[in-house]
């Protein structure tokens, strides 16, 4: 029963708000009401879910009624509670929850604040059907709505053409993984469905899958999660994502959303359990993503894509963790979603501080701003992994599980790779708060964002304890301290080289080499892209339409018809001429026919 | 003796076949209509003879009054038709020809 009302109240809200939205000039409510109904659903959700995570010992698979029958396909609407999706569903309400509060500040006096928290609400629910889905196909109707409501929230000022291009951008690229994702279903619906297509049933036959059939079906789904995780190659729509509103870019781009492809894959062990190469290859490209979006991150200037770049980074830590310790990735998952969430919006405080104003170079000295600089300390801290804040815990799991399990060539990239997150990172937060740069004018700001704020600040500190929650796998002590000891210098090394190029640092810019202004220019990866995706089908359309349709295809057509329509005059003008006994004359000679017809028949 | 009367009959409709679709004066098609007619009843009054019953005859019955009605209304329709044409050549009475059809 709580888990009807913690999925079905974010829907009710979403449409609740979103027909008084559209009432919202005959009867004049004002934006209280848009914030106290848009919050009550998140606060409901997680009520729920805090008593069923701290409730529940054992699985429970709830069918609720029977969605599709057809002979044999029948496919049960249902949720299915294990310590993963409650964990998670908690995780989700709770940053929810959260961010929906630090909205109510951020979005203050905006005309679309209604239709904002409907958007944000119908979110929630989507997230919400995706993470408790009893069933691979219930999972892919919330993938699919969180998916739609990224589309709708990015391009939430939908007056900029770029935001409506980025808002495109990250439907079709989305798009790309979700035929993977597709496939993957329907095909395993073929090998195994038919024995019951919950996950339950589904664990259970895993085995009867042909090894090869089970390699593809784990292509096809890890090509859905490289869509939504934002991870080499379909990751450029998350950069862009960034021109959403801020809590926007916070809860789906960093805290829920993009965790969805890692969640899946963990969804799916029983998938995968067989599947180690699979796993590996992965593992591989998620380490070489994170190393990848590191280094676009040293060179990026706008506050928020920094963080996008980091997300990606981190995401492929989890990726990679995924190979050796499904465990150890959920936990970065959970401390990441805490810290990215703080990250995200102490940059949308700093963002409303100045005036919307997004380049770091054109941020400085803003220490002095406590309630800014305290939660973007906390937050970059946590990300960077220094101890004892919740990345230090999760970020060495994950190194170390690497360095243990023999991957020493993902180890190297992910110890590198730290350090160049607190490079980076660093950079970031020297940049805006030490560096000698006149920032403009600091607004008050909210506060609702400082309560949240603060709040997660507390969390990006203790997040680690969300290890209690999960059964991690404890190896040696002495080795634990030893990698912590390791990363931790890695991550100083970085902080330094940071501290000595920005601390005192007064320019707008930063001047470029050749090889910085291609990381720059982010490898040109966008430009590539479009040469080879979007210009070339272009050009290929404009030759088939010019030479193929209008040269050839068309006269022939026109051909054909005239031709039908020069026997057709003919045909009348001899046949129509209105005389009675012409007609007579046709007609006898049809008799004449059937009557042939039927006397040879017979 | 059937196949007499069947033989008459069959040589009474083709000319009358003939005449509908060949003549040109309008006078000599309603006749040809007229004789296709006859051609019918002779028929059924053949087959009524030949199996002993008065259901042909009823029918001849029929018939006779119908071409009489016939002959009424299409004499009707001719004399009107003169009045329009000052001709009586079936080829100028084409007007219900669908124009648009070319």
């Amino acid at each position: 029963m709580l888990i009807n009302i913690l999925i079905i109240s974010p829907f009710v809200g979403a449409i609740l708000l979103g027909f008084l939205y559209l009432l919202r000039h005959k009867l004049k409510f004002s934006q209280g009401l848009f914030a106290t109904l848009g919050m009550s659903a998140p606060i409901v959700s997680l009520i729920c879910a805090g008593v069923l995570f701290f409730g529940l010992k054992e699985p429970l698979n709830v069918t609720l009624f029977n969605w599709i029958g057809v002979g044999e396909f029948s496919i049960n609407i249902g949720f299915y509670l294990d310590s993963l999706s409650l964990l998670m569903g908690f995780f989700v309400t709770f940053l929810a929850a959260l961010i929906h509060f630090y909205s109510i500040g951020y979005m203050n006096g905006e005309d679309g604040f209604g239709k904002f928290f409907a958007y944000m609400n119908l979110f929630l629910g989507s997230m919400l059907v995706l993470v408790f889905a009893s069933n691979p196909l219930v999972m892919f109707v919330g993938w699919e709505g969180v998916g739609a409501c990224s589309y709708l929230l990015i391009a939430f000022y939908f007056e900029s053409k770029d935001n409506v291009k980025a808002g495109n951008k990250a439907f079709i690229v989305n798009r790309v993984g979700d035929f993977g994702f597709v496939i993957g279903l329907a095909t395993l619906y073929l090998a195994v469905g038919n024995l019951g297509f919950d996950y339950e049933s589904l664990s259970q036959n895993a085995n009867l899958i042909p090894a090869n059939l089970a390699m593809i079906i784990g292509i096809c789904f890890i090509c859905g999660a490289l869509a939504k995780s934002a991870q080499i190659p379909l990751y450029t729509w998350l950069p862009d994502a960034m021109a959403g509103p801020t809590p926007i870019s916070a809860l789906i781009h960093a805290a829920t959303m993009v965790t969805a492809g890692v969640y899946m894959i963990v969804r799916f062990d029983f998938l995968y359990a067989n599947l180690g190469s699979l796993l590996e290859g992965l593992a591989l490209l998620g380490a070489f993503g994170a190393l990848f979006a590191g280094i676009i991150a040293t060179k990026a200037t706008d506050i928020k894509k920094i963080l996008a770049y980091s997300t990606m980074s981190q995401l492929g830590y989890m990726f990679a963790g995924l190979a050796f310790s499904a465990q150890a990735s959920m936990y970065h998952l959970f401390t990441h979603g805490f810290f990215k969430a703080l990250l995200f919006l102490g940059a949308g405080a700093v963002i409303i501080a100045l005036h919307h104003e997004q380049n770091i170079f054109k941020m400085g000295n803003l220490r002095s701003q406590k309630m800014l600089f305290y939660p973007m300390l906390f937050g970059t801290l946590a990300i960077c992994g220094v101890f004892p804040f919740a990345g230090f815990f999760s970020k060495d799991a994950l190194i170390l599980g690497a360095f243990l399990s023999g991957n020493y060539l993902i180890f190297g990239i992910l110890l590198f790779t730290a350090g160049l997150t607190s490079y980076y990172m660093f950079r970031l937060f020297f940049l805006v708060f030490y560096s000698k740069n006149q920032a403009p004018k600091v607004h008050k700001v909210p506060f609702s964002m400082i309560f949240v704020n603060v709040i997660l600040s507390v969390f990006a500190l203790l997040g680690g304890f969300v290890a209690v929650f999960l059964d991690l796998a404890h190896v040696d002590l002495g080795a634990e301290i030893i990698g912590g000891i390791v990363s931790l210098g890695v991550a100083f090394v970085g902080i330094f080289i940071a501290y000595k190029k920005f601390y005192n640092y007064q320019n707008r810019a930063e001047s470029l080499g050749k090889f910085e202004s291609v990381v720059a220019n982010k490898f040109y990866i966008d430009e590539i892209y479009d040469f080879v995706f979007v210009k070339s089908l272009k050009n290929l359309s404009v030759i088939f339409k010019e030479i193929f349709d209008e040269k050839i295809l068309a006269p022939l057509v026109n051909l054909v018809a005239n031709l039908v329509k020069i026997f057709g005059v003919i045909y009348t003008k001899i046949t129509q001429n209105g005389l009675a006994n012409s007609y007579a004359f046709y007609m006898v000679l049809m008799i004449a026919i059937f009557v042939l017809y039927v006397k040879v028949e017979l | 003796m059937l196949n007499l009367y069947l033989s008459v009959a069959i040589i009474l409709f083709v000319i009358g076949v003939v005449g509908v679709l060949a003549r040109k004066n309008i006078f000599s098609v309603f006749m040809s209509v007229e004789l296709m007619i006859n051609a019918a009843a002779l028929v059924f009054a053949s087959f009524a003879r030949q199996n002993l019953s008065f259901d042909g005859h009823a029918a001849v019955m029929l018939i006779i009054a119908l071409a009489a009605a016939e002959a009424s209304f299409g004499l009707a329709l001719i004399v009107l038709l003169y009045k329009q044409k000052s001709s009586l050549n079936i080829e100028s009475f084409n007007e219900l020809r669908d124009g648009n059809a070319n």
